[in-house]
Protein backbone atom coordinates (compact mmCIF):
# COMPACT_ATOMS: atom_id res chain seq x y z
CA UNK A 1 0.00 0.00 0.00
CA UNK A 2 1.08 3.22 -0.65
CA UNK A 3 1.98 6.30 1.97
CA UNK A 4 -1.19 8.77 2.35
CA UNK A 5 1.61 11.36 2.00
CA UNK A 6 2.16 10.27 -2.34
CA UNK A 7 -0.54 11.95 -3.68
CA UNK A 8 -1.15 13.26 -7.29
CA UNK A 9 -1.19 16.54 -8.35
CA UNK A 10 -1.83 18.28 -11.37
CA UNK A 11 1.09 19.19 -13.33
CA UNK A 12 1.79 22.34 -15.08
CA UNK A 13 2.61 22.07 -18.92
CA UNK A 14 6.62 22.90 -18.07
CA UNK A 15 6.79 20.51 -15.57
CA UNK A 16 4.98 17.86 -17.80
CA UNK A 17 7.52 18.85 -20.65
CA UNK A 18 10.43 18.34 -18.59
CA UNK A 19 9.59 15.05 -17.08
CA UNK A 20 8.20 13.74 -20.34
CA UNK A 21 11.36 14.91 -21.68
CA UNK A 22 13.46 13.25 -19.36
CA UNK A 23 12.02 9.96 -20.01
CA UNK A 24 12.09 10.10 -23.30
CA UNK A 25 15.63 10.92 -23.49
CA UNK A 26 16.58 7.98 -21.05
CA UNK A 27 14.43 5.60 -23.62
CA UNK A 28 15.98 7.08 -26.59
CA UNK A 29 19.24 6.62 -25.42
CA UNK A 30 18.63 2.35 -24.87
CA UNK A 31 17.08 1.86 -28.20
CA UNK A 32 18.51 0.89 -31.36
CA UNK A 33 16.56 3.61 -33.12
CA UNK A 34 19.34 6.01 -32.59
CA UNK A 35 22.28 3.50 -34.03
CA UNK A 36 20.34 3.43 -37.39
CA UNK A 37 19.87 7.27 -36.87
CA UNK A 38 23.59 7.95 -35.85
CA UNK A 39 24.59 6.04 -39.14
CA UNK A 40 22.07 7.75 -41.73
CA UNK A 41 23.78 10.98 -40.27
CA UNK A 42 27.32 9.62 -40.65
CA UNK A 43 26.60 8.89 -44.93
CA UNK A 44 27.91 12.94 -45.60
CA UNK A 45 30.84 11.88 -43.87
CA UNK A 46 31.10 9.03 -45.79
CA UNK A 47 30.64 10.89 -49.06
CA UNK A 48 33.15 13.67 -47.50
CA UNK A 49 36.00 11.21 -47.22
CA UNK A 50 35.55 9.67 -50.32
CA UNK A 51 35.93 13.02 -51.74
CA UNK A 52 38.67 14.03 -49.59
CA UNK A 53 39.94 10.75 -51.27
CA UNK A 54 39.93 11.65 -54.46
CA UNK A 55 40.96 14.97 -53.31
CA UNK A 56 38.36 17.34 -54.19
CA UNK A 57 36.22 19.57 -52.59
CA UNK A 58 32.41 19.63 -52.33
CA UNK A 59 31.06 21.60 -49.00
CA UNK A 60 27.88 22.15 -50.75
CA UNK A 61 27.19 18.59 -52.38
CA UNK A 62 28.09 17.78 -48.30
CA UNK A 63 24.90 20.10 -47.38
CA UNK A 64 23.01 19.05 -50.12
CA UNK A 65 23.72 15.26 -48.57
CA UNK A 66 23.01 16.54 -45.15
CA UNK A 67 19.60 17.72 -46.28
CA UNK A 68 18.42 14.47 -47.67
CA UNK A 69 19.54 12.40 -45.01
CA UNK A 70 17.78 14.94 -42.87
CA UNK A 71 14.50 13.87 -43.73
CA UNK A 72 15.05 10.07 -43.23
CA UNK A 73 16.61 11.12 -39.43
CA UNK A 74 13.21 13.42 -38.24
CA UNK A 75 11.57 10.51 -40.11
CA UNK A 76 12.98 7.68 -37.69
CA UNK A 77 13.82 10.02 -34.01
CA UNK A 78 10.65 12.13 -34.24
CA UNK A 79 8.07 10.44 -36.36
CA UNK A 80 8.67 6.89 -35.46
CA UNK A 81 9.25 7.55 -32.01
CA UNK A 82 6.02 9.19 -31.76
CA UNK A 83 3.92 7.42 -34.49
CA UNK A 84 4.93 4.60 -32.59
CA UNK A 85 3.58 5.44 -29.18
CA UNK A 86 0.59 6.12 -30.45
CA UNK A 87 0.31 2.81 -32.37
CA UNK A 88 1.39 0.86 -29.51
CA UNK A 89 -1.02 2.45 -27.05
CA UNK A 90 1.36 3.23 -24.91
CA UNK A 91 1.01 6.86 -25.04
CA UNK A 92 -2.36 5.62 -23.27
CA UNK A 93 -0.22 5.93 -19.92
CA UNK A 94 0.89 9.68 -20.11
CA UNK A 95 -3.11 10.72 -21.74
CA UNK A 96 -4.69 9.40 -18.28
CA UNK A 97 -1.93 11.49 -16.17
CA UNK A 98 -2.76 14.76 -15.08
CA UNK A 99 -1.38 17.15 -17.44
CA UNK A 100 -2.58 19.64 -20.87
CA UNK A 101 -2.25 17.26 -23.61
CA UNK A 102 0.21 19.39 -25.33
CA UNK A 103 3.10 18.32 -22.85
CA UNK A 104 2.86 14.98 -24.49
CA UNK A 105 4.54 17.11 -27.48
CA UNK A 106 6.64 19.37 -26.61
CA UNK A 107 8.23 16.76 -23.86
CA UNK A 108 8.86 14.76 -26.76
CA UNK A 109 10.39 17.10 -29.41
CA UNK A 110 12.33 19.04 -26.47
CA UNK A 111 14.13 15.12 -25.96
CA UNK A 112 14.07 14.55 -29.89
CA UNK A 113 14.79 17.34 -31.39
CA UNK A 114 18.58 18.88 -29.67
CA UNK A 115 19.48 14.85 -29.98
CA UNK A 116 18.21 14.71 -34.06
CA UNK A 117 20.08 18.46 -34.42
CA UNK A 118 23.05 17.41 -32.77
CA UNK A 119 23.38 14.06 -34.74
CA UNK A 120 22.53 15.67 -38.51
CA UNK A 121 23.83 19.02 -38.09
CA UNK A 122 26.97 17.91 -36.00
CA UNK A 123 27.57 15.18 -38.56
CA UNK A 124 26.81 17.60 -41.60
CA UNK A 125 29.58 20.48 -40.17
CA UNK A 126 32.07 17.71 -39.51
CA UNK A 127 31.78 16.34 -43.27
CA UNK A 128 32.00 19.28 -44.38
CA UNK A 129 34.86 20.72 -42.63
CA UNK A 130 36.51 17.27 -44.21
CA UNK A 131 35.35 18.25 -47.69
CA UNK A 132 35.80 22.30 -47.28
CA UNK A 133 38.44 23.78 -49.56
CA UNK A 134 38.75 26.48 -46.96
CA UNK A 135 36.04 28.86 -48.87
CA UNK A 136 32.56 27.63 -47.51
CA UNK A 137 30.58 29.36 -44.69
CA UNK A 138 30.26 25.95 -43.38
CA UNK A 139 29.14 27.85 -39.98
CA UNK A 140 26.07 29.09 -41.39
CA UNK A 141 25.47 26.06 -43.51
CA UNK A 142 25.36 23.60 -40.50
CA UNK A 143 23.25 26.53 -39.28
CA UNK A 144 20.75 26.25 -41.65
CA UNK A 145 20.78 22.24 -41.47
CA UNK A 146 19.92 22.47 -37.59
CA UNK A 147 17.37 25.26 -38.32
CA UNK A 148 15.72 22.66 -40.91
CA UNK A 149 15.58 19.92 -39.19
CA UNK A 150 13.65 21.38 -36.20
CA UNK A 151 11.13 22.43 -38.59
CA UNK A 152 11.44 19.11 -39.95
CA UNK A 153 10.89 17.46 -36.88
CA UNK A 154 7.05 19.95 -36.92
CA UNK A 155 6.54 18.02 -39.93
CA UNK A 156 7.31 14.86 -38.41
CA UNK A 157 5.42 14.92 -35.22
CA UNK A 158 2.28 16.81 -37.52
CA UNK A 159 2.27 13.03 -39.22
CA UNK A 160 2.86 11.17 -36.38
CA UNK A 161 -0.33 12.31 -35.21
CA UNK A 162 -2.48 12.57 -37.61
CA UNK A 163 -1.09 8.90 -39.31
CA UNK A 164 0.68 7.20 -36.67
CA UNK A 165 1.04 3.80 -38.49
CA UNK A 166 2.36 5.25 -41.59
CA UNK A 167 4.34 8.37 -40.14
CA UNK A 168 7.81 7.62 -41.15
CA UNK A 169 7.04 6.72 -44.51
CA UNK A 170 4.82 9.85 -45.39
CA UNK A 171 7.21 12.13 -43.11
CA UNK A 172 9.85 11.03 -45.79
CA UNK A 173 7.48 11.00 -48.77
CA UNK A 174 6.90 14.54 -48.02
CA UNK A 175 9.51 16.42 -47.33
CA UNK A 176 11.36 14.22 -50.42
CA UNK A 177 8.62 14.10 -53.03
CA UNK A 178 6.85 17.82 -51.86
CA UNK A 179 8.68 19.93 -49.97
CA UNK A 180 12.19 19.56 -51.91
CA UNK A 181 9.98 20.47 -55.18
CA UNK A 182 8.33 23.38 -53.75
CA UNK A 183 12.17 24.69 -53.15
CA UNK A 184 13.22 24.24 -56.94
CA UNK A 185 9.81 25.50 -58.62
CA UNK A 186 10.02 29.26 -59.11
CA UNK A 187 6.35 29.93 -57.47
CA UNK A 188 5.27 31.94 -54.42
CA UNK A 189 4.43 28.22 -53.10
CA UNK A 190 8.45 28.57 -52.51
CA UNK A 191 7.92 30.53 -48.78
CA UNK A 192 6.31 27.36 -47.20
CA UNK A 193 9.36 25.24 -48.56
CA UNK A 194 11.86 23.90 -45.33
CA UNK A 195 14.58 23.20 -48.03
CA UNK A 196 14.30 26.35 -49.60
CA UNK A 197 14.70 29.08 -46.89
CA UNK A 198 17.29 26.06 -46.07
CA UNK A 199 19.16 27.21 -49.02
CA UNK A 200 18.37 30.76 -48.49
CA UNK A 201 19.68 30.42 -44.92
CA UNK A 202 23.04 28.64 -45.61
CA UNK A 203 23.67 30.50 -49.16
CA UNK A 204 21.42 33.84 -49.76
CA UNK A 205 20.72 32.56 -53.25
CA UNK A 206 17.77 34.65 -53.97
CA UNK A 207 18.89 37.33 -51.09
CA UNK A 208 16.78 36.12 -48.33
CA UNK A 209 18.07 37.56 -45.49
CA UNK A 210 19.12 35.11 -42.18
CA UNK A 211 16.78 36.41 -40.36
CA UNK A 212 13.54 36.00 -42.79
CA UNK A 213 15.02 32.93 -43.37
CA UNK A 214 14.82 31.73 -39.34
CA UNK A 215 11.23 33.50 -39.28
CA UNK A 216 9.91 31.35 -41.90
CA UNK A 217 11.39 28.42 -40.79
CA UNK A 218 9.80 29.30 -37.40
CA UNK A 219 6.48 29.93 -39.17
CA UNK A 220 6.28 26.89 -40.89
CA UNK A 221 7.49 24.52 -37.39
CA UNK A 222 4.94 27.00 -36.01
CA UNK A 223 2.09 25.91 -38.48
CA UNK A 224 2.49 22.18 -38.50
CA UNK A 225 2.95 21.99 -34.92
CA UNK A 226 -0.35 23.69 -34.37
CA UNK A 227 -1.55 20.93 -36.56
CA UNK A 228 -0.18 18.38 -34.51
CA UNK A 229 -1.39 19.66 -31.06
CA UNK A 230 -5.18 20.51 -33.06
CA UNK A 231 -5.29 16.58 -33.41
CA UNK A 232 -3.65 15.38 -30.18
CA UNK A 233 -5.90 17.07 -28.23
CA UNK A 234 -8.83 15.05 -30.43
CA UNK A 235 -6.96 12.17 -30.42
CA UNK A 236 -8.65 9.28 -28.26
CA UNK B 1 -25.02 3.53 -3.34
CA UNK B 2 -23.97 6.50 -1.57
CA UNK B 3 -25.91 9.99 -2.15
CA UNK B 4 -22.51 11.06 -4.07
CA UNK B 5 -21.59 8.66 -6.74
CA UNK B 6 -17.65 8.36 -7.49
CA UNK B 7 -18.98 7.75 -11.49
CA UNK B 8 -22.45 8.60 -13.38
CA UNK B 9 -22.53 7.87 -16.48
CA UNK B 10 -26.15 9.80 -17.93
CA UNK B 11 -27.02 8.18 -21.56
CA UNK B 12 -23.24 7.75 -22.28
CA UNK B 13 -22.71 5.86 -25.75
CA UNK B 14 -19.33 5.68 -27.53
CA UNK B 15 -18.79 4.96 -31.35
CA UNK B 16 -15.72 3.85 -32.93
CA UNK B 17 -16.43 5.05 -36.32
CA UNK B 18 -20.07 2.92 -37.40
CA UNK B 19 -18.47 0.19 -34.51
CA UNK B 20 -20.41 0.27 -31.26
CA UNK B 21 -18.46 0.93 -27.97
CA UNK B 22 -21.16 1.75 -25.72
CA UNK B 23 -24.63 1.82 -25.69
CA UNK B 24 -26.68 4.94 -23.97
CA UNK B 25 -25.30 3.42 -20.24
CA UNK B 26 -26.78 4.89 -17.41
CA UNK B 27 -25.09 4.21 -14.08
CA UNK B 28 -23.69 5.48 -11.03
CA UNK B 29 -21.07 3.92 -8.84
CA UNK B 30 -20.68 4.81 -5.21
CA UNK B 31 -17.31 3.02 -4.05
CA UNK B 32 -16.08 -0.44 -3.34
CA UNK B 33 -14.74 -2.79 -5.40
CA UNK B 34 -17.03 -3.13 -8.78
CA UNK B 35 -16.77 -6.12 -11.05
CA UNK B 36 -17.07 -5.57 -14.75
CA UNK B 37 -18.10 -8.30 -16.36
CA UNK B 38 -18.82 -9.19 -19.69
CA UNK B 39 -17.04 -10.98 -23.12
CA UNK B 40 -14.75 -9.60 -24.78
CA UNK B 41 -15.74 -6.96 -26.94
CA UNK B 42 -18.33 -5.90 -24.67
CA UNK B 43 -17.70 -2.44 -23.94
CA UNK B 44 -15.88 -2.98 -20.69
CA UNK B 45 -12.30 -1.09 -21.93
CA UNK B 46 -14.27 1.70 -23.59
CA UNK B 47 -16.38 2.34 -20.38
CA UNK B 48 -13.15 1.86 -18.24
CA UNK B 49 -10.97 4.72 -20.88
CA UNK B 50 -14.30 7.19 -20.70
CA UNK B 51 -13.82 6.84 -16.78
CA UNK B 52 -10.12 7.32 -16.95
CA UNK B 53 -10.33 10.18 -19.32
CA UNK B 54 -8.95 8.47 -22.59
CA UNK B 55 -11.80 8.76 -24.24
CA UNK B 56 -15.07 11.26 -24.59
CA UNK B 57 -18.56 10.02 -25.04
CA UNK B 58 -20.07 10.62 -28.30
CA UNK B 59 -23.26 11.26 -26.98
CA UNK B 60 -24.23 12.09 -23.20
CA UNK B 61 -21.81 12.16 -20.23
CA UNK B 62 -19.37 10.20 -18.10
CA UNK B 63 -18.71 12.28 -14.75
CA UNK B 64 -16.05 11.31 -11.96
CA UNK B 65 -15.60 13.11 -9.07
CA UNK B 66 -18.56 15.57 -10.78
CA UNK B 67 -16.24 16.09 -13.53
CA UNK B 68 -15.41 15.38 -17.14
CA UNK B 69 -12.16 13.34 -16.70
CA UNK B 70 -11.38 14.28 -20.09
CA UNK B 71 -10.95 18.04 -19.63
CA UNK B 72 -10.08 17.79 -15.81
CA UNK B 73 -6.68 17.14 -15.04
CA UNK B 74 -7.33 17.35 -11.31
CA UNK B 75 -9.78 14.71 -11.70
CA UNK B 76 -7.19 12.06 -13.07
CA UNK B 77 -5.13 12.84 -10.86
CA UNK B 78 -7.32 11.16 -8.40
CA UNK B 79 -7.75 8.41 -10.78
CA UNK B 80 -5.16 5.34 -11.18
CA UNK B 81 -5.47 3.36 -14.43
CA UNK B 82 -3.68 0.08 -15.80
CA UNK B 83 -4.75 -0.37 -19.33
CA UNK B 84 -5.79 -3.72 -20.56
CA UNK B 85 -2.43 -4.39 -23.07
CA UNK B 86 1.07 -4.96 -21.97
CA UNK B 87 2.93 -2.87 -24.19
CA UNK B 88 5.28 -0.27 -21.94
CA UNK B 89 8.03 1.74 -21.71
CA UNK B 90 10.17 -1.48 -22.44
CA UNK B 91 13.64 0.12 -22.31
CA UNK B 92 12.91 1.02 -18.58
CA UNK B 93 13.56 -0.88 -15.35
CA UNK B 94 10.36 -1.55 -13.56
CA UNK B 95 11.82 0.73 -11.32
CA UNK B 96 12.30 3.58 -13.39
CA UNK B 97 8.89 3.00 -15.05
CA UNK B 98 6.63 3.42 -12.31
CA UNK B 99 8.76 6.51 -10.76
CA UNK B 100 8.29 8.13 -13.98
CA UNK B 101 4.40 7.47 -13.92
CA UNK B 102 4.46 8.82 -10.09
CA UNK B 103 6.49 11.89 -11.47
CA UNK B 104 4.15 12.20 -14.40
CA UNK B 105 1.23 11.56 -11.75
CA UNK B 106 2.32 14.87 -9.97
CA UNK B 107 3.51 13.17 -6.75
CA UNK B 108 6.49 15.13 -5.06
CA UNK B 109 8.76 12.58 -4.22
CA UNK B 110 8.17 10.04 -6.31
CA UNK B 111 11.09 7.57 -5.94
CA UNK B 112 9.76 6.46 -2.75
CA UNK B 113 6.28 6.39 -3.98
CA UNK B 114 7.49 4.34 -6.60
CA UNK B 115 9.68 2.16 -4.14
CA UNK B 116 6.31 1.66 -2.12
CA UNK B 117 4.59 0.74 -4.72
CA UNK B 118 6.30 -1.49 -5.97
CA UNK B 119 6.50 -3.14 -2.51
CA UNK B 120 2.92 -3.41 -2.33
CA UNK B 121 2.69 -5.15 -5.75
CA UNK B 122 5.22 -7.40 -4.51
CA UNK B 123 8.21 -6.37 -7.25
CA UNK B 124 10.64 -5.30 -4.92
CA UNK B 125 13.27 -8.51 -6.07
CA UNK B 126 12.69 -7.44 -10.35
CA UNK B 127 12.45 -3.82 -9.82
CA UNK B 128 15.83 -2.93 -11.47
CA UNK B 129 15.20 -5.25 -14.79
CA UNK B 130 13.95 -3.91 -17.84
CA UNK B 131 10.68 -4.48 -18.11
CA UNK B 132 11.01 -5.87 -21.52
CA UNK B 133 12.48 -8.96 -19.79
CA UNK B 134 9.34 -9.37 -17.53
CA UNK B 135 6.65 -12.24 -18.01
CA UNK B 136 3.14 -11.42 -17.74
CA UNK B 137 2.33 -11.70 -14.48
CA UNK B 138 4.99 -9.66 -13.68
CA UNK B 139 4.13 -6.69 -16.10
CA UNK B 140 0.30 -6.76 -14.71
CA UNK B 141 2.06 -6.39 -11.37
CA UNK B 142 4.06 -3.59 -12.59
CA UNK B 143 0.80 -2.09 -14.29
CA UNK B 144 -0.95 -2.22 -10.85
CA UNK B 145 1.70 -0.16 -9.53
CA UNK B 146 2.13 2.44 -11.84
CA UNK B 147 -1.40 2.99 -11.07
CA UNK B 148 -1.63 3.35 -7.42
CA UNK B 149 1.97 5.17 -6.66
CA UNK B 150 -0.02 8.13 -6.75
CA UNK B 151 -2.44 6.96 -3.91
CA UNK B 152 -5.08 7.94 -6.02
CA UNK B 153 -8.95 7.65 -4.85
CA UNK B 154 -10.37 5.81 -7.54
CA UNK B 155 -8.39 2.73 -9.20
CA UNK B 156 -9.44 1.39 -12.51
CA UNK B 157 -8.27 -2.07 -13.78
CA UNK B 158 -8.63 -3.14 -17.43
CA UNK B 159 -8.25 -7.15 -17.22
CA UNK B 160 -5.64 -7.00 -14.62
CA UNK B 161 -5.51 -10.92 -14.29
CA UNK B 162 -5.89 -11.68 -17.77
CA UNK B 163 -2.97 -14.25 -18.81
CA UNK B 164 -1.48 -14.25 -15.54
CA UNK B 165 -0.50 -18.09 -14.00
CA UNK B 166 -2.52 -19.22 -10.95
CA UNK B 167 -0.03 -18.11 -8.08
CA UNK B 168 0.45 -14.49 -9.54
CA UNK B 169 -3.95 -13.95 -10.13
CA UNK B 170 -4.23 -15.38 -6.03
CA UNK B 171 -1.43 -12.93 -5.75
CA UNK B 172 -2.97 -10.08 -7.49
CA UNK B 173 -6.81 -10.41 -6.15
CA UNK B 174 -4.94 -10.24 -2.83
CA UNK B 175 -3.49 -7.07 -3.80
CA UNK B 176 -6.38 -5.82 -5.44
CA UNK B 177 -8.30 -6.74 -1.72
CA UNK B 178 -5.58 -5.66 0.29
CA UNK B 179 -6.62 -1.70 -1.62
CA UNK B 180 -9.87 -2.35 -1.47
CA UNK B 181 -9.48 -2.76 2.53
CA UNK B 182 -7.56 0.70 2.69
CA UNK B 183 -10.78 2.27 1.22
CA UNK B 184 -10.36 2.97 -2.52
CA UNK B 185 -12.62 2.52 -4.58
CA UNK B 186 -12.14 0.07 -7.47
CA UNK B 187 -13.20 -0.92 -10.81
CA UNK B 188 -12.08 -4.12 -11.59
CA UNK B 189 -12.73 -5.91 -15.64
CA UNK B 190 -12.86 -9.25 -16.83
CA UNK B 191 -14.39 -11.46 -18.64
CA UNK B 192 -13.99 -14.01 -16.59
CA UNK B 193 -16.36 -14.77 -14.07
CA UNK B 194 -14.58 -16.40 -11.06
CA UNK B 195 -11.92 -13.64 -11.01
CA UNK B 196 -14.52 -11.49 -10.52
CA UNK B 197 -16.35 -13.28 -8.23
CA UNK B 198 -12.92 -13.47 -6.07
CA UNK B 199 -12.98 -10.18 -6.31
CA UNK B 200 -16.68 -8.75 -5.26
CA UNK B 201 -20.02 -9.53 -5.14
CA UNK B 202 -21.11 -6.34 -6.92
CA UNK B 203 -21.29 -6.58 -10.45
CA UNK B 204 -22.14 -4.49 -14.08
CA UNK B 205 -22.60 -6.91 -16.40
CA UNK B 206 -21.90 -5.35 -20.04
CA UNK B 207 -22.86 -7.18 -23.25
CA UNK B 208 -22.64 -5.27 -26.56
CA UNK B 209 -22.22 -1.83 -25.37
CA UNK B 210 -25.22 -2.03 -23.08
CA UNK B 211 -25.86 -2.84 -19.56
CA UNK B 212 -27.45 -5.98 -19.04
CA UNK B 213 -27.51 -6.41 -15.04
CA UNK B 214 -26.37 -4.89 -11.81
CA UNK B 215 -25.93 -4.73 -8.09
CA UNK B 216 -25.13 -7.77 -6.29
CA UNK B 217 -25.61 -11.31 -7.73
CA UNK B 218 -28.91 -11.76 -5.72
CA UNK B 219 -30.00 -8.55 -6.79
CA UNK B 220 -29.54 -9.94 -10.33
CA UNK B 221 -31.06 -13.32 -9.89
CA UNK B 222 -34.23 -11.70 -8.77
CA UNK B 223 -33.87 -9.80 -12.59
CA UNK B 224 -34.17 -13.49 -14.37
CA UNK B 225 -37.67 -14.07 -13.88
CA UNK B 226 -37.67 -16.69 -16.48
CA UNK B 227 -34.78 -18.57 -15.18
CA UNK B 228 -35.48 -21.12 -13.21
CA UNK B 229 -33.40 -21.14 -9.84
CA UNK B 230 -31.67 -24.20 -9.54
CA UNK B 231 -31.19 -25.97 -5.91
CA UNK B 232 -28.82 -28.63 -5.19
CA UNK B 233 -29.53 -31.16 -2.12
CA UNK B 234 -27.36 -33.68 -1.04
CA UNK B 235 -29.34 -36.30 1.46
CA UNK B 236 -29.95 -39.68 1.77
CA UNK B 237 -33.05 -40.40 0.44
CA UNK B 238 -33.08 -37.96 -2.63
CA UNK B 239 -35.56 -39.63 -4.59
CA UNK B 240 -37.93 -39.42 -2.15
CA UNK B 241 -37.47 -36.05 -1.87
CA UNK B 242 -37.43 -35.37 -5.27
CA UNK B 243 -40.87 -37.21 -6.01
CA UNK B 244 -42.23 -34.82 -3.48
CA UNK B 245 -41.10 -31.55 -5.23
CA UNK B 246 -41.72 -32.81 -8.57
CA UNK B 247 -45.72 -32.73 -7.47
CA UNK B 248 -45.02 -28.46 -6.65
CA UNK B 249 -46.14 -26.86 -9.60
CA UNK B 250 -43.18 -24.32 -9.17
CA UNK B 251 -41.25 -27.23 -9.85
CA UNK B 252 -39.63 -26.90 -13.57
CA UNK B 253 -37.71 -29.76 -13.47
CA UNK B 254 -35.77 -32.62 -11.11
CA UNK B 255 -32.73 -34.34 -12.01
CA UNK B 256 -30.96 -36.64 -10.07
CA UNK B 257 -27.32 -37.15 -9.31
CA UNK B 258 -25.66 -39.46 -7.17
CA UNK B 259 -26.97 -38.88 -3.71
CA UNK B 260 -28.26 -35.53 -4.78
CA UNK B 261 -31.13 -33.74 -6.29
CA UNK B 262 -31.15 -31.15 -8.45
CA UNK B 263 -34.97 -28.85 -8.32
CA UNK B 264 -35.06 -25.97 -11.01
CA UNK B 265 -37.85 -23.74 -9.28
CA UNK B 266 -39.42 -20.41 -10.32
CA UNK B 267 -40.30 -20.21 -6.73
CA UNK B 268 -37.31 -20.23 -4.68
CA UNK B 269 -38.43 -18.97 -1.28
CA UNK B 270 -41.48 -21.63 -1.57
CA UNK B 271 -39.02 -23.94 -2.68
CA UNK B 272 -37.14 -23.75 0.22
CA UNK B 273 -39.85 -23.77 2.68
CA UNK B 274 -40.96 -27.42 0.98
CA UNK B 275 -37.58 -28.68 1.08
CA UNK B 276 -37.79 -27.79 4.60
CA UNK B 277 -41.30 -29.00 5.33
CA UNK B 278 -40.02 -32.73 3.39
CA UNK B 279 -37.30 -33.00 5.21
CA UNK B 280 -38.58 -32.62 8.70
CA UNK B 281 -41.45 -34.88 7.97
CA UNK B 282 -39.63 -37.72 6.41
CA UNK B 283 -36.74 -37.12 8.76
CA UNK B 284 -34.24 -36.97 6.11
CA UNK B 285 -30.77 -36.87 6.40
CA UNK B 286 -29.77 -34.26 4.15
CA UNK B 287 -25.52 -33.17 3.84
CA UNK B 288 -25.03 -30.40 2.04
CA UNK B 289 -27.67 -27.94 0.03
CA UNK B 290 -26.78 -25.31 -2.51
CA UNK B 291 -27.96 -22.95 -5.07
CA UNK B 292 -25.21 -23.64 -7.99
CA UNK B 293 -27.06 -20.36 -9.67
CA UNK B 294 -25.31 -18.26 -6.67
CA UNK B 295 -22.08 -18.42 -8.69
CA UNK B 296 -21.81 -15.74 -11.45
CA UNK B 297 -21.03 -17.94 -14.31
CA UNK B 298 -24.61 -19.69 -13.99
CA UNK B 299 -26.22 -15.96 -14.03
CA UNK B 300 -23.48 -14.87 -16.47
CA UNK B 301 -24.49 -17.72 -19.02
CA UNK B 302 -28.06 -16.67 -18.48
CA UNK B 303 -28.11 -13.45 -19.09
CA UNK B 304 -26.00 -13.50 -22.10
CA UNK B 305 -27.77 -16.11 -23.62
CA UNK B 306 -31.01 -14.53 -23.22
CA UNK B 307 -29.54 -11.69 -25.30
CA UNK B 308 -27.61 -13.52 -27.94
Amino acid sequence: MTARNHRGSVLSGATATFEIARVTLTRTLRQRTLWGAAIVAALPLVLATIFKALAQHHARAIFEAAEATAAVLVGLMVAGAIGEELEERTMTYLWSRPMPRWALLTGKLAALVPLTVALGAGGAWLAMNVSSGGDDPIGRMALAIAAGLAARAAVATAFATLVPRQALALTIAYLFFIDLPLAIVPARLQVISIVFHEHELATRGMGESVATALVSLGAIMAAWLALAVWRIRRLE
Amino acid sequence: MTDTPIVRADKCSKWYGHVLGVSDVTWSFGGGVLGLLGPNGAGKSTLIKMMAGLLRPSRGTVEVFGALPFDSPEVRSRIGYAPEHDATWDELTGRELVTSMARLAGVADARAAAQEAIAAVGMTAHQDRAVKGYSKGMRQRTKLATAIAHDPDFILLDEPLTGVDPLARIDIIERIRALAAAGKTIVVSSHVLYEIEALTTEILVIYRGQVLAEGNVFEIRKLIDKHPHRVRVECDRARELGAVLAASEHVARVHFERGAIVVETRDPDRCYDEIAACVLERELVVRAMSSPDNNLGAVFDYLTGARS
